[in-house]
């Protein structure tokens, strides 16, 4: 027979204790998450539309059929002036070979090589107006972008790529859709003809959660505390 | 006699799920010296909160509830069923807290995602996510890939010949502590070796595709981490296309197939038993099903029109076929390209790679290949059972660890129950998605709920971080049962049953 006492229903205060402390804790870190600071900075960009209304332009496409152009034609040409990463992700047929206008920010890395770099261009709403989600604290969805090829002449006019800490640089490209880019082995891409700057890439700061400092702080010290106690009682034994 | 083994029980599993909480307590530390290099003050403090409730809850549950015996089969069950919800659960504090999700619920997903090597995701804007946080999700894909691998040789190493049947019919290893000792060394040695070889060969072909050399550590890492460990976590929202390099992705091609090997076909490898690998029932089902898989989605590419040159084509559906068949997830398309032009057929050979998956005894998902071949060998014997004469025996074999061995009915009875319990999971799961989202058709819910069920992460646009709570609690649901093979979750339901019978406490 086990010398060990026997776990039983009568225990029930310390569980009772254990369920508190959890508690406790447990609306501690809710609290210090719902309490934690936004930046006010403003990342806005007033020369971007508004890329919802864009959206609105196309249509769902049939996933069996050709897609049929549903964008405005000028004099039986296409014209479709300023996209969204969306519509052309939902119908890359209607864009194929098509020249487009397309507003975002550069994130990830710049990826130099052959002439030209790779980047990957957001349109979401941490580009064009949020700023990033860790620093403003405004929740937009999933980010969406397309992939974007630019010659060597633009690439060196980018300063910074988003990413954490980073609103990269706002650019506006125009150039042309490519729905199965052989260059790209496949890729949906944007082949860039010209590019402007439309916003400098800028530090999105993000102010340091004291509630959460000293939640951490305290939890160590009563931690370890705890530890050396039943490490200490344990050895008396 | 029955309650008294309960308590003990309770005792055990309390006490290993403490050892769990230390783990992920410990990997908030490993995680922690990333964010004081970055700057990352926030993170640092939600890894720090992580360390002290993992390391702290966990030293007191172990002192408190110490083992006095070895576990059980059924209490090796239990302990892993919980073990990922507990792991979750603290896994999940560091994602909370960065405000790249909507809610604690949220954040239980991304972590649970990323335990059961799933790779779905539903962070907000994850191309600002802080480094140190990229990195946590990447640990957490390699924590759960290591766990399944550690049950496969523990828990999954049944003793009796009924849990046998079900789960132990490829990659049983030793079962006693030396031989478990001694294959954790060997499977460390595997893992070091690919990750040598990785970071050799990925940094070279990330250097080459044009990532800044400071920036390949951590890619580097993060596709190692999420290709060997059939995961599919990325650092960029546009995952393996952002790097728009073939270098890179045959090098991934590699990993994941090597993921999806079994361990101790590794072990195998390792030896320079060719023969024997290739021999091996897992190895030949896994080759023929993703034959069979690449095949159905270039077919279905040819035909959907995308594509006018075979290049392109090859690349990104052989790239997709083995992602999805060894489960891993990574992508070289946008998600809703999938449906919006690659047509029916494609998608459709996805999903069905996806639903097979990679091999027992490593960190893929799926029903896996082996029980498919099986489950073929089954169909094939009851064949020629109708056609022969009621008095011939009918005899089907398969090859294990180089022995022809008899497939019996319990080996049938085992894999069919497998197969209708993902089956079902699956059709449940995409009727979920269909009650709560209008816009999607059946195969594009198909697709979604195979991906999760088989803990692949492909997605075809559906899953985010809008998507309602009730479809992101019945994925969390299907990575979870998918992850154990349903019997691990039977058992903790069992055993949590059963701890209704605990008494209280008797009076001198």
């Amino acid at each position: 027979m086990s010398a060990r006492k026997p776990f039983h229903r009568s225990t029930i205060i310390q569980w009772l204790v254990a369920i508190l402390l959890t508690t406790v804790l447990v609306l501690a870190i809710r609290g210090v998450r719902l309490s934690a600071p936004t930046s006010d900075q403003d990342f806005t960009i007033p020369e971007a539309a508004d890329v919802a209304e864009l959206e609105t332009t196309v249509e769902r496409c049939e996933r069996t059929l050709p897609d049929e152009p549903v964008l405005p034609d000028a004099d039986g040409v296409p014209n479709f002036g300023r996209v969204s990463s969306t519509a052309v992700v939902e119908c890359p047929d209607i864009f194929d070979g098509e020249p487009v206008v397309y507003v975002g920010e550069v994130v990830g890395d710049i990826l130099r090589r052959d002439g030209g770099a790779w980047v990957l261009v957001n349109d979401d709403g941490y580009a064009l107006e949020a700023g990033p989600a860790g620093s403003s604290g405004r929740l937009l969805g999933q980010n969406s972008g397309l992939s974007v090829w630019l010659p060597d002449p633009m690439v060196d006019e980018l300063s910074h790529a988003g990413g954490a800490g980073f609103r990269g640089d706002v650019i506006q490209v125009s150039g042309t859709i490519r729905r199965v880019d052989p260059a790209d082995g496949g890729g949906l891409t944007l082949r860039a003809a010209s590019m402007q700057i439309v916003a400098e890439a800028e530090t999105a700061h993000t102010p340091l959660n004291g509630g959460q400092l000293v939640l951490a702080l305290g939890l160590v010290t009563i931690v370890a505390a705890l530890v050396l106690v039943e490490r200490r009682v344990a050895a008396e034994r | 006699m029955r309650t008294e083994a309960s308590q003990e029980q309770l005792r055990t599993v309390v006490a290993v799920q403490g050892r769990v909480a230390s783990v992920v307590g410990g990997l908030a530390v490993v995680a922690a010296p990333t964010a004081v290099l970055a700057g990352e003050w926030n993170a640092l403090t939600s890894l720090a909160i992580t360390a002290a409730i993992g390391l702290g809850a966990g030293e007191i549950a172990w002192r408190r509830f110490h083992m006095t015996r070895e576990l059980t089969w059924s209490e090796g069950m239990v302990v892993l069923g919980l073990a990922y919800p507990v792991m979750a659960l603290l896994a999940a504090i560091p994602i909370g807290l960065s405000g790249h999700v909507a809610g604690w619920g949220d954040a239980f997903f991304e972590a649970m995602s990323g335990l059961t090597t799933t790779g779905l995701s539903v962070l907000h804007d994850l191309d600002h996510l802080p480094t140190s946080l990229a990195i946590w999700r990447q640990l957490l894909q390699l924590l759960g890939g290591v766990t399944i691998l550690i049950a496969g040789l523990t828990i999954f190493t049944p003793r009796s010949q009924k849990a046998y049947d079900f789960y132990g019919v490829g990659g049983r290893l030793e079962r006693s502590v030396p031989g478990f000792v001694t294959t954790f060394r060997h499977m460390v040695k595997v893992g070091v070796a690919w990750g040598i070889a990785a970071a050799v060969a990925l940094g070279a072909s990330l250097a080459i595709a044009g990532v800044p050399v400071a920036r390949i550590p951590l890619h580097g890492m993060a596709l190692f981490t999420s290709a060997f460990t059939t995961s599919g976590f990325s650092v960029s929202s546009a995952s393996v296309a952002a790097y728009h390099s073939w270098s890179v992705e045959v090098v991934l091609i590699v990993l994941m197939l090597a993921g999806a090997i079994a361990f101790p076909l590794h072990l195998i490898l390792w030896r320079g038993e060719l023969q024997r690998f290739f021999r091996h029932v897992d190895t030949r089902s896994l080759g023929v099903v993703l034959l069979g898989a690449i095949v159905v989605v270039l077919a279905g590419l040819a035909r959907s029109g995308a594509f006018t040159e075979v290049g392109p084509m090859l690349r990104r559906g052989l790239f997709l076929a083995v992602s999805a068949q060894t489960t891993t997830g990574l992508t070289v398309t946008e998600p809703r390209l999938l449906a919006s032009d690659w047509g029916l057929v494609a998608p459709a050979g996805l999903v069905l790679a996806m639903a097979i998956g990679g091999m027992k005894g490593s960190t893929a998902g799926g029903v896996k290949a082996e029980r498919f071949g099986l489950a073929f060998k089954g169909i094939a014997r009851e064949v020629r059972r109708v056609l022969l004469p009621d008095h011939a025996l009918v005899v089907e074999t398969y090859q294990h660890k180089g022995r022809p061995r008899i497939l019996t009915d319990a080996h049938v009875r085992a894999v069919g129950t497998v197969l209708l319990l993902f089956m079902t999971t699956q059709l449940v799961g995409a009727l979920v998605i269909l009650y709560g989202a209008d816009t999607f058709d059946l195969t594009e819910a198909m697709f979604e709920s195979v991906s999760a069920t088989s803990n692949a992460g492909l997605s075809i646009g559906i899953l985010g971080p809008t998507s309602s709570g009730i479809l992101k609690l019945v994925v969390i649901l299907q990575m979870w049962l998918g992850r154990l093979e349903f019997m691990a979750v039977f058992a903790l339901a069992g055993f949590a049953w059963s701890t209704r019978r605990l008494p209280a406490r008797r009076t001198a």
